[in-house]
C-alpha cells in the first residue's frame, strides 16, 4: 500500500505528465524516496495508477541502476566499473571497499549501513576511479581518501 | 566348302574334345566360388549392413528423438515417436526401422547428431516373417551390443 | 500519397512516400533477412540483421526495417561487406543461444536456424555462455526457454500492440536483459499463444505440441475454427492423420480457444458408437439398429399423433450443409415446421434485420469505435483484437462502456463506467441536448465529430437497449454495427432456415413460398408455420410434443431445469459428439463427427462463407451429421441422395439467393436478405428457459460452451481470472 504522501506526490507528477506512463520514473523515485526501495507490492500499486502492467513498469525499474528492486542499506555505494575507472585502478579500489566493509556486490553490511553495487559509467572519467555514495560523487578515490568518505555516512 | 568342314568336325568329335579340355583345365585350377554359408567372406570396412543403436554413457539407447534420420530417409523406412518425460526431457516412445523398405543408403547415419544410429557390416538379413524385418529400438540396441560387446561407443 | 523512386539492387521501383527501405526492398523482390520485424508490428530495429547498403550515406550500413526510404535512394541488399556484417550479428546471437536444435520444437521453422544455415557459420570466435538460465516450466500452456531468446522483442510488442495485454516486458538491461512476466511469475494472461507463434526462435513454445512431432512431419489442412462467430482461419497440422497442433491459416490472429482448445475432439469421452435405451439403460448398438429405431418411432408417432407433434432442435455449431439437410429432413420427410435452435435465445435482437455486421478487417476505417459490451474480447476475441489494432495502429478513438476494469480500459479514449442502458441513455441525451456528465459529453462530442462510427452491439439486448441503439445511430452520419455472436455457425443456421417460420434464405412461410419450395424440393410441405424453441419446450410440458430430434445442442446442460421437461418426451433423439446431459436422457444417441473430421461450410458473423475441411478421420463409428440424417430420411422413405457436401452446397446455392454466386471467403451483401430493414426479430425471449446464466467465477473466454470445457489444455488455465 502506498502512503497518502506518496499518492499525493505521484498524482502531482501525473498532473503535468504528457502520458501517464511518462511519469513512471518519477513515480518510482517517489516511492524509493519514501520506502528506500521499490517492492513488488509498491510496483503493482504504482503500475495501476499509471495504467501500465506491473511487468511494463518493472521493465523501466530494472533498466535504471538508481532504482532498487531489493532492500538496500541506509547508504548505497556505487562503484563505476567502466573502462576509464577500470584502467585507473578499479580493482584495487573495489578490493579495498570489499575488505573494509566485508561485503561483495549486491550485499548489505550487517548493520544495514552500506550496500555495495556496481554501476556503468558515472560520467566522471576525468576523476577516475570514481564512486558514488547516495547522491554524492567522489573521485579519484584512493585507499587513503576512502576512510574519510565512509565516515560521512552513518 | 563349309559343309565339308562341318562334316569332318562332327565325325572326329573335335568340339567335344575342345570342351572337355576346358573342363579338365578348370578342374586343376583352385576354386573361386566360396562355399557360403560354410565359408564367409570378410566384409570390406565401411560396408553398409544391418543398423544398430549405440548406448550412451548411462547405458540407455543414445537416440535423442530428433527425427532427422526419419526426415532424411529416402524410402521412409524410419518412424520416430516422441513425447515429454517426467523431467521435461524428450523421451523416445518408439523408434522403428522397417528393413524391408530400407535401401541401405546410410543417410540416417550421416544425419544423426549424436551418432546414435550406426550400420554394422551384417548383411545376412533373411528372415521368416515380415515382423522380423521390423526393427524396434530395443532390437537395434541388441544388435549394437552384439557387435560392440556391450560397450558404450564414443560418438 | 505521392510515390517516390527507389533503386534496389539495380532495379528501379515506385513506392509510396513514407515506406521504409525494407518495404521498398520487398516490393522490388529482393529478400532482406529479418528477425525482429513483422508486418503486424511497429518497426523496432532490435536485431540488426536487416542491414543494407545505401549509396552516399556516411555510415556504411543502414538497418532497413526502421529507416524510411527517400526519393532516388540507391540500395544494395547484398555485398561481401553486408554478408560479413550479418554473419557477425549471427555469431553474436549464437554466443548465448544453445544449439539444442535436435530437441527444440521450433527446429525446421526457426528463423535463426534458417539464417545460420544460409550464412554458413563455422565455429564461434567467442566463449559460449549457453544455458545460463533454466527453462520456465511453471506457466500453463506456454513454456519459456530464456536461453534460446534473441531479445527481438516480438512477443513483448505483439502482446502490447495487438492484444493490449502487456504480459511480456524486457527487464534488466545489457547482457542481463531478458523477457519476463510480472516479477517472473507464471503467465496470467489470455493465453492466446500469439507470442509463441511470432517467436522467431524456440524461446517460447507450447506445452501442447512439446516433443509431439517435428515441424517438417506436419501436413496442414486449412479450415475454420469452431469456437465462436468470428470464424478465424485455422490450419490443422496433422501427422499420420492425427492433429498435432493448430496454427493460423494465413498468419491471422487466433485466440486461446482456436489455438489450444481443439484437443476437445480428442477427448476420451467422445461418443464412438450409437447408443439406444434398453430397459432404461443406454447401451451400444449398431448404426442400422439405431437408425431403424428412429425411423420406426418417428413414423409411428407421426401416424398416431400427427407430424406437428414432432420437433427438431438444430445446432449452431454444425456446418451449413448439416443444418440445411436437418431442416429439409424435418420439412419434407417428417413434414413439420417445428424447427429451431435454442441459441436464438442468446442473440442480439435485430440481427439480420437491423444489425448487419461490418467486415472485421475494416474496423480500423472507422474514426470512432463505441463498445457497448465489456466482454467483447471474451465473446468474440477477434473483434476485440481488431478494436485494439484500430486504436494502436490507426489512432482511432475508443469509447468504452464498462462498469468494471479490463484491458480495453487501458486503450480507451473515454470510459463510461456504467451499465449499457445507462450509457446509451446518457449518450442519446448528451447528443440531443448536450446535457450529462463530463464523460458522456466528451463521448458525444467525439461521436458527433466523427465521419463514421463502429458500434459493437452486445451479444444480448433488451428491448430498451435496442431502441436506444437505433436512436443513437439515427443521430450519427454513418454507422457500422458489429454484433457479437457467440456460436460459430449461428449465422449459417439462420441462413439455412433452421427456424419455424422461415424457409432457407429468410423466405417467410406463406402460401406462395410453400408452393415454391414444394416445387424446388419436390415434396409435400406442411402448410402452417411451426413452434419455436420456447413454444416447443412449453408444448412438451403440455403433452403437445411427443418426439424431439436434437442435433448438436445440449439444452439440459445449459439449463438444468429442462431435464425434467425433456424426460416427458415419448421419444428423444440426440446427435452429438459427447454424451451430454441431454444425451443421457435420450432414447437414441447418435455419435457425430466433429468439425475437424468433416467437410462443409460455415458462415461467420460477418456473413462470410468459409470452407471447413476434413483433417482427421471421424473417431470410432461417428459420422458427419448430414450423412446420419440422410440415412434416416432414406429409411423413412425420403428421397435425399447427396453424395458429398458439395452436392448439398450446390443445392443451397440454388435455393438461397444470397449464396447463389457467393465465393468462398466473401460476405453476402445485406441487400440480399429479404428481411433487411424489416421489423422482424430473429431472437427469442423467454422468462422460463435458459434464463439463468450459469454463474461461474470462470472467464467466459476459457469456459463458454460444452466443447471448450472438455479441452484438456484450456482446462489447465480455467481457474485464471481477469486481472484487475
Amino acid at each position: 500500500m502506498l502512503s497518502d504522501k506518496e499518492l499525493q506526490d505521484i498524482n502531482a507528477e501525473l498532473a503535468h505528465a504528457a502520458t501517464k506512463a511518462s511519469a513512471s520514473v518519477d513515480a518510482l523515485n517517489i516511492v524509493q524516496r519514501h520506502q528506500g526501495w521499490v517492492s513488488d507490492e509498491a510496483m503493482k500499486d504504482v503500475a495501476s495508477m499509471l495504467d501500465m502492467t506491473a511487468d511494463e513498469l518493472d521493465a523501466v525499474a530494472t533498466f535504471y541502476s538508481f532504482i532498487f528492486r531489493r532492500p538496500v542499506g541506509r547508504h548505497v555505494i556505487l562503484v563505476c566499473d567502466s573502462i576509464s575507472c577500470y584502467v585507473m585502478g578499479y580493482n584495487p579500489l573495489l578490493d579495498n571497499i570489499k575488505n573494509r566493509l566485508g561485503i561483495a556486490f549486491g550485499e548489505t553490511t550487517e548493520d544495514k549501513r552500506f550496500t555495495l553495487l556496481p554501476i556503468s559509467c558515472l560520467g566522471a572519467c576525468d576523476r577516475a576511479p570514481a564512486i558514488m555514495v547516495d547522491e554524492d560523487l567522489y573521485g579519484p578515490v584512493t585507499a587513503e581518501t576512502m576512510d574519510g568518505i565512509l565516515e560521512k555516512y552513518k | 566348302m563349309n559343309k565339308v568342314k562341318k562334316f569332318f568336325k562332327t565325325i572326329f568329335l573335335i568340339e567335344i574334345a575342345q570342351g572337355m579340355a576346358l573342363t579338365l583345365k578348370t578342374m586343376l585350377t583352385p576354386a573361386v566360388t566360396r562355399q557360403y554359408p560354410t565359408f564367409k567372406r570378410k566384409p570390406i570396412p565401411g560396408s553398409r549392413g544391418l543398423h544398430a543403436m549405440r548406448r550412451d554413457e548411462t547405458g540407455k539407447a543414445a537416440c535423442i528423438g530428433c527425427g532427422l534420420c526419419e526426415a532424411v530417409c529416402p524410402s521412409k523406412a524410419i518412424t520416430v515417436v516422441t513425447s515429454e518425460g517426467p523431467e521435461h526431457e524428450k523421451v523416445v516412445n518408439s523408434y522403428e526401422l522397417d528393413l524391408l523398405r530400407c535401401v541401405f543408403c546410410g543417410f540416417c547415419i550421416d544425419a544423426c547428431p549424436v551418432s546414435a544410429i550406426l550400420m554394422t557390416p551384417e548383411f545376412e538379413l533373411a528372415c521368416y516373417s515380415r515382423k522380423d524385418a521390423f526393427y524396434t529400438r530395443d532390437r537395434l540396441v541388441e544388435v549394437g551390443d552384439n557387435y560392440m560387446g556391450g560397450k558404450a561407443v564414443k560418438k | 500519397m505521392p510515390n517516390m523512386t527507389v533503386t534496389v539492387d539495380g532495379k528501379k521501383i515506385e513506392v509510396p512516400m513514407g515506406s521504409t527501405i525494407l518495404e521498398a526492398c520487398t516490393a522490388a523482390g529482393s529478400r532482406v533477412p529479418t528477425l525482429c520485424h513483422d508486418n503486424k508490428l511497429h518497426p523496432f530495429g532490435a536485431c540488426r540483421i536487416c542491414l543494407v547498403e545505401v549509396e552516399g550515406t556516411p555510415r556504411k550500413f543502414t538497418p532497413s526495417c526502421t529507416t524510411p526510404a527517400t526519393d532516388n535512394m540507391v540500395v544494395k541488399t547484398t555485398s561481401p561487406g553486408l554478408i560479413e556484417a550479418r554473419r557477425m550479428v549471427l555469431e553474436l546471437l549464437l554466443i548465448k543461444h544453445p544449439l539444442d536444435c535436435p530437441v527444440c520444437d521450433k527446429a525446421g521453422e526457426c528463423s535463426l536456424q534458417d539464417l545460420v544455415h544460409e550464412y554458413g557459420l563455422g565455429p564461434s570466435r567467442f566463449d559460449p555462455e549457453k544455458g545460463y538460465l533454466p527453462p520456465d516450466y511453471e506457466s500453463a500452456i506456454i513454456e519459456r526457454n530464456i536461453s534460446r531468446c534473441i531479445l527481438c522483442g516480438k512477443c513483448v510488442r505483439i502482446c502490447d500492440e495487438q492484444n493490449a495485454v502487456g504480459e511480456w516486458a524486457f527487464t534488466r538491461r545489457g547482457t542481463r536483459a531478458r523477457i519476463s512476466t510480472d516479477f517472473d511469475r507464471p503467465l496470467d494472461c489470455e493465453f492466446c499463444g500469439e507470442c509463441v507463434e511470432i517467436c522467431p526462435v524456440g524461446a517460447l513454445t507450447t506445452r501442447q505440441f512439446k516433443y509431439k512431432a517435428r515441424s517438417w512431419n506436419l501436413e496442414g489442412t486449412a479450415s475454420v475454427c469452431n469456437y465462436c462467430g468470428c470464424g478465424c482461419g485455422v490450419s490443422y497440422e496433422t501427422r499420420e492423420g492425427r492433429i498435432m497442433r493448430v496454427g493460423p491459416a494465413r498468419s491471422n490472429y487466433l485466440c486461446t480457444k482456436g489455438r489450444f482448445g481443439w484437443d476437445a475432439v480428442h477427448h476420451a469421452e467422445r461418443l464412438t458408437t450409437p447408443k439406444m435405451r434398453v430397459n432404461g439403460e443406454l447401451v451400444d448398438c449398431t448404426w442400422d439398429e439405431a437408425l431403424s429405431i428412429i425411423a420406426t418411432n418417428l413414423k409411428v408417432i407421426k401416424s398416431r399423433h400427427g407430424a406437428e407433434k414432432i420437433g427438431g432442435l438444430g445446432s449452431v455449431r454444425t456446418t451449413n450443409e448439416d443444418s440445411y439437410v436437418f431442416q429439409k429432413f424435418l420439412r419434407t420427410v417428417v413434414e413439420t415446421n417445428n424447427i429451431d435452435t435454442l441459441a436464438r435465445l442468446k442473440t442480439p435482437k435485430g440481427l439480420n434485420t437491423t444489425f448487419f455486421s461490418g467486415e472485421l478487417n475494416k474496423m480500423a476505417s472507422h474514426e470512432v469505435i463505441l463498445v457497448l459490451d465489456k466482454n467483447v474480447g471474451e465473446i468474440n476475441p477477434l473483434t476485440g483484437i481488431e478494436i485494439v489494432r484500430a486504436v494502436n495502429k490507426k489512432d482511432r478513438k475508443l469509447i468504452l462502456v464498462n462498469d468494471e476494469f479490463n484491458k480495453f480500459n487501458k486503450i480507451a479514449t473515454v470510459v463510461l463506467p456504467t451499465s449499457t442502458v445507462n450509457a446509451l441513455e446518457n449518450l442519446v441525451k448528451a447528443l440531443s441536448s448536450g446535457a450529462g456528465s463530463e464523460e458522456s459529453k466528451r463521448a458525444a462530442a467525439m461521436l458527433k465529430a466523427a465521419k463514421n462510427v463502429a458500434i459493437i452491439v452486445p451479444a444480448q439486448l433488451s428491448d430498451n437497449e435496442f431502441t436506444l441503439i437505433r436512436d443513437l445511430a439515427g443521430k450519427l452520419p454513418e454507422v457500422t454495427y458489429y454484433p457479437l455472436v457467440r456460436r460459430s455457425n449461428f449465422q449459417g443456421s439462420l441462413d439455412m432456415g433452421v427456424m419455424p417460420s422461415y424457409y432457407p434464405g429468410y423466405r417467410k412461410i406463406d402460401e406462395t413460398s410453400t408452393a415454391d419450395f414444394a416445387g424446388l424440393w419436390n415434396a409435400v410441405l406442411p402448410e402452417t408455420t411451426g413452434m419455436n424453441a420456447v413454444e416447443m419446450i412449453k408444448a412438451i410440458t403440455q403433452g403437445k410434443l411427443a418426439a424431439l430430434y436434437i442435433m448438436g445442442d445440449d439444452p439440459a446442460g445449459s439449463d438444468p431445469g429442462l431435464k425434467g421437461i425433456l424426460q416427458k418426451l415419448e421419444f428423444l433423439v440426440v446427435q452429438d459428439i459427447f454424451l451430454t446431459e441431454t444425451a443421457k436422457l435420450a432414447h437414441v444417441v447418435l455419435p457425430a463427427a466433429s468439425s475437424t473430421e468433416k467437410s462443409g461450410t460455415f458462415t461467420n458473423l460477418e456473413r462470410r462463407l468459409q470452407q471447413v475441411n476434413k483433417a482427421e478421420e471421424p473417431i470410432g463409428e461417428s459420422r458427419p451429421d448430414w450423412e446420419i440424417i440422410q440415412d434416416i430420411a432414406k429409411k423413412m422413405g425420403g428421397s435425399m441422395k447427396y453424395g458429398s457436401t458439395r452436392d448439398i452446397l450446390a443445392e443451397i446455392r440454388s435455393v438461397v439467393p444470397a449464396y447463389k454466386d457467393l465465393a468462398f471467403g466473401a460476405c453476402w451483401a445485406r441487400e440480399k436478405s429479404p428481411l433487411a430493414g424489416m421489423a422482424d426479430d430473429l431472437s427469442l425471449t423467454s422468462d422460463s428457459i435458459m434464463k439463468q446464466e450459469v454463474i461461474t467465477a470462470e472467464r467466459l473466454l476459457f469456459s463458454s460452451g460444452m466443447t471448450i470445457t472438455r479441452s484438456h489444455e484450456i482446462g489447465t488455465i480455467r481457474h485464471y481470472k481477469i486481472e484487475v
